[in-house]
């Protein structure tokens, strides 16, 4: 896809990329990967239960 | 230090009005007594919500640590050495790491409001330390000097001269931008960073929203400004 007005420049950009395209927003596929995984790595943060200390009970 | 025969009152401590023993006393007052580096935290900080930030701490310390060898050795190192070139794919894989933790870092601030009970400070410092993050990202990207970053740096121009700033400075200044990203915005983000940090420190972790004391009383877990517990 021609990405600007210098076939000079287009020439250097690789044709192979895989972009996504949705309304306005035009996305490479790896980027699409890294912002989902950021995502997930969020909400699997809130839900995992977090490792506690057996210390406290001993103090009781 | 204090002279023998002044002119003060004899009730006054023997060090007032020294600026050294007031500078200490101040810098000792900007955190609670043991809340510079706790032992212990809240309850509901047992959450991996609670590891981004200093993940995004760690990821910047190594950010520092490749860029200050990057630039001893020069761009003929990392270009034409295995262990530079090396070097250099630690300076950009930790500067990745370091930008997705901050991300989920602000996401999770965001969500429980982490600007409740006097901390909006530490929330707009660190708004402050996300943007001059972009910029040192984005310089850092254009000091390539290759072809794509050329190109990069003409867009960087037009956008910057649409809202204004373009007057200021241009990105396509490469000398002046290599400068920026190595000395001037590095400098800029260590000192929010440790304006953030001290306030964290100061003002404690925030409590989740509508948290209440786990006795049974449902009493709400106290919204103070300031970290109360002194570890012993």
């Amino acid at each position: 896809m021609p990405f600007t007005s210098s076939p000079f420049i287009n020439s250097l950009v690789p044709l192979d990329i895989h972009v996504l395209h949705w309304g306005f927003i035009t996305i490479t596929v790896p980027n699409t990967i890294v912002i989902a995984t950021m995502i997930i790595v969020f909400i699997l943060a809130l839900v995992i239960p977090f490792p506690t200390s057996h210390e406290s009970g001993k103090r009781k | 230090m204090t002279t023998t025969g002044d002119h003060r009152s004899r009730t006054e401590a023997p060090d007032a009005g020294n600026w050294s023993t007031g500078l200490a006393r101040w810098i000792a007052g900007l955190v609670p007594r043991g809340q510079w580096l706790p032992g212990r935290q809240p309850a509901y900080v047992a959450s991996w919500i609670y590891v981004f930030g200093v993940t995004t701490l760690a990821a910047m310390v190594v950010v520092i640590g490749t860029g200050i060898l990057l630039s001893v050795r020069g761009a003929n190192w990392w270009h034409h050495s295995a262990i530079g070139h090396f070097v250099n794919s630690l300076h950009l894989w930790s500067v990745e790491l370091f930008l997705a933790a901050m991300t989920v870092h602000l996401w999770g601030k965001f969500f429980m409001a982490a600007w409740r009970g006097r901390r909006g400070m530490t929330w707009f410092t660190g708004v402050l330390t996300f943007a001059a993050s972009i910029g040192t990202a984005f310089t850092g990207y254009v000091m390539q000097n290759n072809l794509d970053s050329q190109w990069i740096s003409t867009q960087a121009k037009d956008g910057l001269n649409a809202v204004g700033v373009g007057a200021r400075f241009n990105a396509m200044n490469f000398s002046q931008m290599v400068l920026w990203h190595v000395s001037l915005l590095p400098l800029v983000l260590g000192v929010l960073v440790v304006l953030h940090l001290l306030l964290v420190r100061r003002h404690g972790v925030v409590p989740p929203i509508g948290a209440t004391v786990p006795d049974g009383s449902e009493e709400p877990v106290e919204m103070s400004g300031t970290a109360t517990e002194e570890v012993r």
